[in-house]
């Protein structure tokens, strides 16, 4: 887990996660006609903060990111959403937790647990609580039993693809930037790239 | 075909001050957050037409009574436009629920009419849902709001100046994105094949177009994220500069 | 004018990589170079997460001009700037500056990143007066690239506020600027006129309402060609005033927008041909990668065009540093090469027209003349036409054909034809 010290710059980096997974949210839509959801690839940058800021960043990231991208067509799932994705973000980062140690067990590990939670979280909201809660307001009665398990499938994909990216995208992004502390004059002597 | 304008003052999105607008909204969507409108138009219509014709009347009122509304502010075209991917949705869902329904009849109703119903329910909410709440969040400007909140004076100085950042990091993605499918477009004017592709004949496509994909959605990924961070340091800096020149008394300290 | 006589200390750099790390020493402000690839992106990029403080004694310019301004609209610009010397500023305050660097109060509120590149400069102006009184300097990249000659007085009216206040300026500029008094008196070679028929038909693009993340109102465009005849000369100019649709138009004829009504393409009897197009922000279409890292995925799918567009961006380069005067060693993962990079590419697939959008923006213009001329040269050889969207005059005596655009109406555009 990256410690950013600039308080500024941590919430510039974390509006820049959490902006990144409503847009591509919104614009890389793939519907699932059967739930009245859609497969999309915001679980990427969900799994990235987590395993890249912690636990934190990575509720802020999935709860407001991806609940922003559903208020553009979907707000009724705009309450599953927040909850599923910013629960995502959070397990991942605190089972990834202040991992240095080189190894990818661990990261891998909350990656998985991330991805699964967010598979399973929406799978109880299609299946059980919507249509539960659509008996008393309306609004909410627009998916089943039956369409939440044809939905399984694509959530499955995207977890898994959200998983392999994030991952991936972390790795990227960690790779090359060991032994972060530097001093200003390291920084300025022409060593910043 | 020149679209039909409607009058500014049927768009709820014209509605001032923003408490009324909010109170015409919740209004207009109340059937679809209560089951008390529908409970009382099917009881109405039940005293002259026969029960369930009734309680399958009332949704598709409820939903017409809503598209009405949402008329003035979407526009023709918009409305057409949204209805078109509701109905989609709305057909998939209720075939798929009755399919499964058969498939696994454990997990439904046993009651064959009140489970019809349901289906019937599921359908109309879906093509009252989809464009009412894309009336609602247009209805709103989230930049406005912001821009309101991102005050970087007085009390809660420190606060606006993180919603400030925020507001004007979101403004950057905002450019960044549309700026990308620009430019993808130029490359790869099919969007999902790339421009050049003198290698793939025969079966080769199959094998790797996949691989194409797959390596055009981490560019794009790589791409998002490394064009949204590179204005961050310096906008931190500006942002940190004026948080100091407000912590002190000390001009000389920015 | 006399930068000497004046406390203005001119920077000129033989490229964009120079200036940059001269900024980031100078003001201790990190700025990311994007040309060299994700991985070095990526560990410049976690340093500065790690480090503490950045040096805060200059008011900056950036090199674009839209990442020095960290607030959604110029009036929290102002006002913030204005406030840090314990000025209780407000909107009057914040007008008379935008009035002073000749920017119409109206856009206090307007959200920044809906302002031209020259708007945003001079914004950028009016906020480093803002600063003047509690910063020692300023440090200006690129100070009067954006304007046109009439707007460069707003650049000498904010040296003489710093000047006044005894305050140092540092102007960062590519060789051959208009500030750099060092430069040579390049003059870019000509090449031979090649014919290209263009066919304008009142092309209407209309641009939807965009509601979030940031509004954009709905609006119209619409183009009219006036000149009696079709042909063009290549290479030809694309000229107009800052905000008059150039680079609309360009996007138009490289099939990039879609066109309501009308048409806006180049005739051409191979309808395989197409028109390709070099952004202004070219590193954009990098798309995060190296050039060579480009190279592979633009062509990943034709190893014969590989080979053509890899052998036209080694001959690209070797033509730009082998005229080059002064001793640079070659870099192939500079914002130079990203450009050569992408029109190789663009010209291996022989195009009937490459247009160029501000060629010369990052580069200094040496290197900017001879970039233009040898993807000219090398594109008359392939029968690919090259226009140049630019509002800088130098392009005007290398160019043979002129396409004039004129604001006649709020959302109409007039095109008139001369040949140079």
């Amino acid at each position: 887990m990256t410690r950013i010290k600039s308080k500024f710059a941590e919430t510039a980096v974390i509006v820049a996660l959490t902006a990144l997974t409503a847009i591509t949210t919104i614009l890389v839509r793939v519907p699932i006609p059967a739930t009245n959801g859609y497969f999309n690839i915001g679980d990427v940058f969900i799994i990235l903060a987590g395993l890249w800021l912690g636990p934190r960043a990575g509720f802020i990231v999935g709860a407001f990111g991806s609940a922003i991208a559903d208020a553009v067509g979907f707000p009724v799932y705009i309450p599953a959403t927040f909850i599923v994705k910013g629960f995502e973000g959070w397990i991942t980062g605190i089972i990834a937790g202040n991992s240095r140690s080189g190894s990818l067990v661990r990261p891998i590990i909350a990656a998985l647990a991330g991805g699964l939670s967010m598979v399973a979280g929406y799978y109880l909201f299609e299946a059980f609580i919507y249509p539960m809660l659509g008996s008393k307001i309306p609004m909410f009665n627009i998916t089943d039993p039956g369409a939440a398990f044809i939905a399984l499938l694509p959530n499955a994909i995207q977890g898994m693809s959200g998983i392999v990216g994030g991952l991936a995208l972390w790795k990227a992004m960690t790779a090359s930037s060991q032994d972060l502390e530097i001093s200003d004059d390291q920084f300025l002597s022409g060593k910043h790239g | 075909m020149r679209a039909f304008e409607f009058p500014a003052f049927l768009k709820l999105q014209n509605l001032r001050p923003w408490w009324l607008k909010m109170a015409v909204l919740v209004l207009i969507g109340y059937p679809l957050f209560s089951n008390r409108p529908a409970a009382f138009i099917a009881s109405a219509m039940g005293q002259c037409l026969p029960e369930t014709l009734g309680a399958l009347l009332v949704w598709p009122l409820i939903t017409f009574f809503i598209w009405a509304c949402c008329l003035p502010s979407l526009g023709t075209a918009k409305l057409l436009d949204y209805l078109a991917a509701a109905y989609a949705m709305a057909v998939t869902t209720t075939l798929s629920g009755a399919a499964l329904r058969g498939l696994l009849p454990a997990i439904f109703l046993s009651d064959p009419v009140a489970d019809n119903l349901r289906l019937m329910r599921v359908y109309f909410n879906i093509l009252a849902v989809f464009p009412y709440s894309l009336t609602f969040v247009n209805s709103f400007s989230v930049s406005d709001l912001m821009a309101r909140l991102t005050k970087t004076r007085g009390k809660f100085r420190g606060a606006g100046l993180h919603l400030a950042l925020a507001l004007r990091i979101c403004q950057h993605v905002g450019e960044v994105i549309p700026k990308l499918l620009l430019v993808w477009r130029e490359e790869n004017p099919e969007l999902l094949l790339p421009r050049c592709r003198d290698d793939w004949q025969g079966i080769s496509p199959l094998a790797r177009w996949p691989m194409w994909v797959v390596l055009s959605i981490s560019q794009w990924i790589f791409a998002c994220i490394i064009l949204t961070f590179e204005p961050i340091p310096v906008m931190v800096n500006e942002i940190e500069q004026i948080d100091e020149s407000g912590d002190s008394d000390d001009p000389d300290k920015v | 004018m006399n930068y000497a006589e004046k406390k203005i200390n001119v920077f000129a750099f033989d490229t964009y990589e120079g200036l940059v790390d001269h900024f980031v020493q100078s003001t201790g402000i990190f700025f990311p170079k994007m040309a060299a690839g994700r991985s070095e992106f990526f560990r410049a990029f976690s340093q500065w997460l790690n480090r503490s403080t950045q040096s805060r004694s200059r008011a900056v310019i950036t090199p674009d001009p839209a990442q020095g301004l960290a607030l959604p609209n110029a009036l929290q610009i102002l006002t913030s700037a204005l406030n840090q010397s314990r000025k209780n500023a407000g909107t009057a305050e914040a007008s008379e500056l935008l009035e002073k660097y000749g920017l119409t109060p109206k856009i206090l509120t307007q959200p920044v990143n809906t302002l031209s590149g020259g708007e945003l400069l001079l914004l950028n102006f009016a906020k480093a007066e803002a600063q003047c009184s509690h910063v020692k300097g300023l440090a200006a990249c690129n100070p009067v690239f954006w304007l046109s000659p009439a707007r460069h007085k707003f650049w000498l009216n904010l040296c003489d506020s710093y000047e006044a206040a005894d305050k140092n300026v540092e102007a960062l500029v590519l060789r051959g600027d208009h500030l750099d008094s060092s430069s040579r008196s390049d003059k870019f070679s000509s090449v031979d006129a090649l014919s290209v028929n263009l066919l304008i038909d009142s092309p209407l693009v209309n641009f939807l309402e965009i509601q979030f993340p940031v509004f954009h109102a709905a609006s119209k465009l619409l183009y009219s060609w006036v000149s009696e005849t079709d042909e063009v000369f290549s290479p030809f100019l694309i000229t107009g005033d800052n905000g008059v649709g150039k680079s609309i138009f360009a996007r138009l004829l490289a099939g990039i927008l879609p066109i309501s009504s009308g048409r806006a393409a180049i005739m051409n009897p191979d309808d395989k041909r197409t028109v390709r197009l070099l952004f202004q922000e070219a590193i954009t279409q990098l798309f995060a990668m190296s050039p060579f890292e480009y190279l592979g995925k633009a062509f990943s799918a034709s190893i014969a065009l590989f080979n053509e567009a890899t052998g036209l961006f080694r001959e690209l380069m070797q033509s730009i540093y082998s005229d080059k005067l002064s001793g640079d060693t070659r870099n192939w993962n500079s914002l130079l090469a990203g450009k050569a990079c992408l029109i190789a590419a663009r010209l291996a697939e022989k195009p009937a027209l490459i247009l160029l959008d501000e060629p010369g923006w990052g580069l200094s213009r040496h290197d900017a003349g001879m970039l233009v001329f040898h993807t000219c040269r090398l594109a008359h050889q392939r029968e690919t036409g090259v226009g140049i969207i630019s509002h800088q005059p130098e392009w005007h005596d290398f160019a043979r054909s002129n396409l004039k655009l004129k604001k006649i109406a709020p959302e109409q555009v007039e095109i008139s034809h001369a040949r140079l």
